[in-house]
């Protein structure tokens, strides 16, 4: 297949995937509404309990899931280039630990502000996320340079001790509160109101063009930082902003979905190997298949094994940490 | 002897330790001039001060009467380019990529590539003999086919002063060869002032104008390679022994190093005669 068509063309077949998963998505669940109903609500939304259930609960959880899938595939993205590690992700440099133990503080200590939980929630999980940023670069960061290695070993280290630190503080709590964070650890999009779609995206459109302005960096970035400074870019600067950004994003995303793994190792990966490593392509395509893979893996976890329902984050983990093994043994 | 690069009292090194001191260098105009030293001895280190890319703890890199690191990175990137030392090769890039990377210098942010950019890229792709593999991935290359696509990146930067370090490692003698016509070809055609780091000394003498001789952080000659490859300053710089003969064909001096200096002391004190 020539190069320009593939360009078109796989973005082109992943909407179209992501527009049957949403059709798909809206009719499954604890219950089965017929299409027909689904689209008269959908077009005259009316006080019929059908109609509310698809338009009050199932519609904001497939946006936000859609949402947090390409937050998270494009974290991942920025921050495996940013660290010249194949296995960055969110999850293993302990960012969705840190933005999610920030959060379960604020749950703690701040009840007060439960009120306006949705304006403080993505404040906290950002301050969080940052926070963890903030002691890897200290722990990384050998005579002045930053040394990927060992930001990678340092978040595997974080990401334990902050779940750590959760599991403690859940014990203390009551039962509920150690529900909520149980299921954040596991991941579980817990939002299901248009309210939370509204809180991820103005943060959503601020932080995705940052990223997206940067991709001619991004590219020179993968050639290794004396290439990169050779051609002008100011690497150190580039790579904090990136860094920043892309934590940021995470941490939003971490603060309405909960510790959802894999989506920002495989999505890029997946992205890389159908439409090579050029980040004009690799960046929307990546969030294109995080969309995809939360969407399809949420809809499972809530269909699959009724009437249970399955955390998305367990779902992924299941799903993706096989194909991730086969990708490892192929490709190192 | 014009020159739009000199430094001047030029020290660096890592972490507050120099690795080399108090130079002094011009770098000669349409030139390929290579240093030459030891292992360690700070010719990477110079390389990498000159092109920028490392700060200097003190003195100065003057390009065209202007101090190097004092200027906007994105400027200098048009006016010299470097092919750093064991480059990573990124995955999923084609040829052509990589090449076109050589144009960030000259792009905004968001822009894509422009109709003389793109020239530019095709004419680096036939200048080092890469048309035909410009679609192929990077990875599937050969190691001397990976290592003139980085040299076509090079040249997609436009730049009159190239700066090469060690771009024949790694290779077998034949791409060595390639390499090194290719940047005399440069050269003499489009006038491109090369600088570079060499480790093969006949290749140094072969395709060099002028020599820079480094040896402990100091500069210790410089000259043609006729003035300084000398049995006196092999032995200096190098810690060898060495027979330097004229090239039976290209009427250059080539050195035949046959022990090290510690062995010929070793044996003058009464040690095996063996050679």
């Amino acid at each position: 297949m020539k190069r320009a068509h593939k360009h078109y063309l796989i973005p082109l077949v992943l909407l179209l995937l992501i527009a049957m998963g949403v059709l798909l998505s809206v009719n499954s669940g604890y219950a089965r509404i017929p299409y027909p109903t689904v689209f008269q609500s959908l077009l005259h939304p009316s006080s019929g309990e059908a109609s509310v259930v698809v338009i009050q609960f199932r519609l904001p959880r497939i946006v936000l899931s859609l949402l947090c899938g390409m937050g998270l595939a494009l974290a991942g993205c920025v921050m495996q280039t940013v660290t010249g590690n194949p296995l960055a992700d969110p999850g293993i440099l302990g960012i969705n630990a840190g933005a999610g133990f920030a959060v379960m503080l604020f749950l703690a200590f701040f009840p007060s502000l439960h009120t306006r939980t949705m304006v403080f929630q993505p404040i906290f999980a950002i301050a969080g996320g940052l926070c963890t940023t903030g002691i890897l670069y200290l722990f990384a960061k050998r005579r002045g340079k930053l040394h990927p290695a060992y930001f990678l070993l340092g978040g595997v280290g974080l990401a334990a001790l902050f779940s750590s630190f959760m599991l403690i503080m859940a014990s203390n709590m009551d039962n509920s509160s150690y529900q909520i964070v149980a299921r954040w650890l596991a991941g579980n999009i817990w939002g299901t109101s248009w309210y939370q779609v509204k809180t991820l995206l103005p943060y959503l459109l601020l932080l995705v063009p940052i990223l997206f302005a940067r991709m001619n960096v991004l590219d020179i970035l993968t050639l290794g930082e004396n290439p990169a400074l050779a051609l002008g870019v100011r690497v150190e600067r580039e790579r904090r902003i990136l860094l920043f950004a892309s934590v940021a994003l995470t941490s939003v995303c971490v603060s309405v979905s909960g510790g959802i793994g894999f989506v920002g190792l495989v999505s890029p990966h997946i992205a890389r190997r159908v439409i090579g490593g050029r980040h004009r392509a690799l960046m929307p395509v990546s969030m294109l298949f995080g969309a995809l893979m939360l969407l399809l893996a949420d809809t499972l976890g809530r269909s699959a094994f009724q009437p249970r329902e399955i955390p998305v984050g367990i779902v992924i983990s299941v799903l993706a940490a096989p194909y991730f093994l086969f990708l490892l043994r192929k490709r190192f | 002897m014009q020159s739009r690069m000199q430094a001047k009292g030029l020290s660096a090194g890592y972490n507050g330790e120099k690795v080399f001191r108090e130079l002094d260098l011009d770098i000669p105009e349409g030139k390929i001039t290579t240093l030459i030293g030891s292992n360690g001895s700070g010719k990477s280190t110079i390389l990498k001060t000159l092109c920028r890319i490392l700060s200097p703890d003190s003195g100065y890199v003057y390009l065209d009467g202007e101090a190097i690191h004092k200027m906007p990175t994105k400027l200098v990137a048009q006016k010299l380019a470097l092919l750093p030392q064991g480059a990573q090769t990124p995955s999923g890039i084609t040829v052509n990529d990589l090449v076109e990377y050589g144009r960030f210098p000259y792009r905004s942010s968001l822009g894509g590539l422009s109709v003389q950019d793109r020239e530019i890229v095709g004419w680096a792709l036939a200048s080092t003999n890469m048309t035909e593999l410009s679609h192929r991935e990077m990875g599937e290359l050969s190691g001397g086919q990976q290592q003139r696509a980085w040299i076509a990146m090079a040249l997609a930067q436009k730049t009159e002063l190239l700066f090469l370090d060690e771009p024949t490692t790694y290779l077998d003698i034949s791409h060595q060869l390639e390499i090194l016509y290719l940047l005399r070809k440069l050269n003499r055609e489009n006038g491109v002032t090369v600088v570079m780091v060499l480790h093969d000394l006949n290749h140094a003498i072969m395709f060099s104008d002028y020599l820079v001789a480094i040896k402990n952080g100091r500069l210790f000659a410089s000259g043609t390679p006729t003035e300084i490859i000398t049995p006196q300053t092999l032995r200096e710089v190098f810690d060898v022994e060495a027979e330097v003969i004229n090239h039976p064909i290209l009427n250059v001096p080539v050195c035949l190093p046959y022990r090290t200096t510690e062995q010929k002391e070793f044996m003058e004190k009464g040690g095996e005669t063996e050679r």
